[in-house]
């Protein structure tokens, strides 16, 4: 294999010599719409296919509802709806990034995953200043740079507040979750 | 009357004679007699008187009567006269008639002379004309005769040979009536062959569809890898150091996954085209056969019109052979009808010939003599020569006959005669 192709799977994926560092700065790049974002691989906790998920009343309307991964309910949050987008029917294409943050964890749903890819510090520019407070802007913690190509990153934390994803879609989640499962094992 | 008066006499003589006596003898006695006697005189002299009126009266009357008879007879005579007045008039003007007929005939007679010479050119003319015609006519008759012969052979033999013998038109049609089956099997094979193209790019689309729906497993797979990829790379992140190589290992994987995904769309890419090439290939091909099927039926149509139209017309054919035949019998007759014809056109050469010397004959018979009336007959006679020439003859062999010059070849117009009168002339030979 030639070296640079070396160095090209490197900058790709982590193999870094300035190690500690690596972490941070690689990436999990990802679709909505036209556009790329970004989020920092060490709040991923993993991508799953899309699969079945169950409603949950009286939430927001971004909260989609919950799924069961291996066990776990976890409340999913479709990025598109919560940024405003127009929704789009979801295909085998379609994604959940599974993001853990101060032991809440939550599902994303996006139009497909991209790529790992390692954004380091100088090529990331602060967000710009006239955020409208609405849509993705308030979430947007940089404008990071991959091959020519503007990636938008996100702030992880904003997106997994409370106020963001409500306490009882987890519980409200769980109780129908069993109840489903239940219907399900006495069906 | 006169009896009266002789009575009267009488008794006026005695009674004077009785008074003579008397005056002897007594006066008054005479006086008496006297005046009886006068008396008897005055009575005497009246009646004689009345006599004498009566006869005058008479005498007048016979006058009279006289004159009436003597008009009647005067009136007689006169009437007698003009009678033979008129008697001698007519008699004159019958002398004058006998005399005009006596004219008319010396002219007519003098008319037959002075056209003799014309009348016997002219007679000539229609013999010599007549057999130049008809000797030409006879050639002419025979001639057409030959040829009719030679083409009626000709005709019935080229009938003959196109209906019958290996080259023949009912040979050509049989052919063609082969051909038109081969065709028409040809068709069908056509038609079946379409069919089995049909199914087969039928099957090509069933593979096609099939090949698109594997790679849309493959597509899927390797979707699904990438995410593992991408799963293997963020565990390698989150084991730090340890992850490192796995990480490799991940992006390996990642680019595998990438590389069978181009691939597959590739081949995605290259099944819709050739599904599309094949698509086109047939529809290409359908209208191509829809043409050619098209054409084929209206060639076996065309064909088949063909060999309809000429089978009734073969038998028009062998039917035109005895038409032919029929014909050139028919010509054969009317052609010795024509025979028949000229003879007697020479026999009719002959009458205007014996017309021509019996009209010599006669004309040769007419005395001098019977021109004796008309001194001046030949100047006249030469005279309504030329106007019966000018109110009929209207040929140049007319024309020739009497001497006169046409204006040149073909007669049309007008001829002027020796003399200077001109003839009229509207016939022109064809």
């Amino acid at each position: 294999m030639p070296q640079d192709q070396n160095e090209q799977d490197d900058d790709l994926f982590l193999v870094d010599d300035e190690s500690g560092s690596e972490s941070e700065d690689k990436h999990l790049l990802f679709r909505l719409a036209d556009e790329e974002y970004g989020v920092p691989i060490d709040r991923v906790q993993s991508i799953e296919e899309l699969q079945r998920i169950v409603a949950v009343p009286d939430m927001p309307h971004y909260v989609r509802g919950v799924i069961n991964l291996r066990g776990t309910v976890i409340p999913v949050v479709d990025l598109r709806l919560r940024f405003g987008m127009p929704a789009r029917d979801y295909d085998d294409r379609t994604c959940i990034i599974i993001i853990e943050a101060d032991s809440r964890v939550v599902g994303f749903i996006v139009d497909t995953v991209s790529e790992v890819h390692q954004i380091p510090a100088k090529n990331i520019q602060p967000a710009p200043e006239f955020r409208s407070g609405s849509g993705s802007e308030q979430f947007v913690t940089g404008l990071g740079t991959v091959e020519g190509e503007v990636k938008i990153l996100l702030e992880i934390d904003r997106l997994m507040r409370p106020e963001e994803v409500p306490e009882q879609a987890l519980t409200l989640g769980k109780a129908q979750m069993q109840s489903t499962v239940a219907a399900g094992e006495n069906g | 009357m006169e009896r009266r008066t002789n009575a009267a006499a009488v008794i006026s003589l005695g009674l004077a004679l009785a008074g003579a006596l008397a005056a002897f003898h007594s006066p008054a006695w005479a006086v008496v007699l006297v005046s009886t006697a006068g008396a008897a005189g005055a009575v005497t002299y009246l009646f004689a008187c009345m006599d004498m009126r009566s006869s005058e009266h008479r005498a007048g009357e016979r006058l009279t009567e006289l004159e009436a008879r003597h008009a009647e007879r005067e009136e007689a005579a006169r009437r007698s006269l003009d009678d033979l007045r008129e008697e001698g008039r007519a008699l004159r003007e019958q002398m004058r008639g006998y005399g005009e007929t006596t004219r008319a005939l010396a002219e007519a007679v003098a008319l037959i002379r002075e056209t003799a010479p014309i009348i016997e050119g002219l007679s000539r003319t229609a013999i010599e004309k007549s057999e130049r015609g008809s000797t030409s006519l006879t050639d002419d008759v025979y001639e057409i005769g030959r040829q009719s012969t030679t083409l009626s052979t000709s005709i019935t033999g080229f009938l003959t040979e196109l209906c019958t013998g290996d080259e023949s038109l009912e040979e050509r049609i049989a052919d063609m009536e082969l051909d038109l089956e081969r065709l028409s099997e040809n068709a069908a094979i056509c038609d079946r062959t379409n069919a089995s193209l049909d199914r087969s790019i039928d099957r090509i689309s069933q593979s096609v569809g099939e090949t698109s729906e594997l790679l849309g497993q493959v597509s899927d797979i390797a979707e699904r890898t990438s995410i593992l990829a991408i799963n293997a790379a963020i565990y390698a992140a989150k084991a730090g150091e340890f992850g490192k190589g796995f990480s490799v290992i991940a992006g390996e994987i990642q680019k595998l996954a990438g590389t069978a995904k181009e691939v597959a769309e590739a081949i995605g890419t290259n099944t819709v085209s050739i599904e599309r090439q094949v698509a086109d290939f047939s529809a290409q091909h359908h209208a191509l056969m829809a043409d050619s099927q098209k054409n084929l039926s209206r060639t076996i149509g065309s064909i088949h019109h063909t060999i309809t139209g000429l089978r009734p017309r073969l038998d028009r054919i062998r039917s035109s052979i005895s038409e032919a035949a029929r014909v050139s019998d028919s010509v054969t007759s009317h052609l010795s009808e024509i025979n028949m014809a000229m003879q007697q056109q020479d026999a009719i050469q002959q009458i205007v010939s014996h017309i021509s010397v019996i009209f010599d004959d006669a004309t040769a018979r007419v005395p001098e003599s019977a021109l004796a009336p008309l001194r001046e007959g030949q100047e006249r006679a030469r005279e309504l020569a030329r106007q019966i020439a000018v109110k009929h003859f209207t040929m140049e062999d007319e024309y020739l006959a009497i001497g006169a010059q046409g204006y040149g070849a073909g007669v049309a117009g007008r001829v002027v005669l020796d003399n200077g009168v001109e003839l009229g002339g509207n016939v022109t030979l064809f």
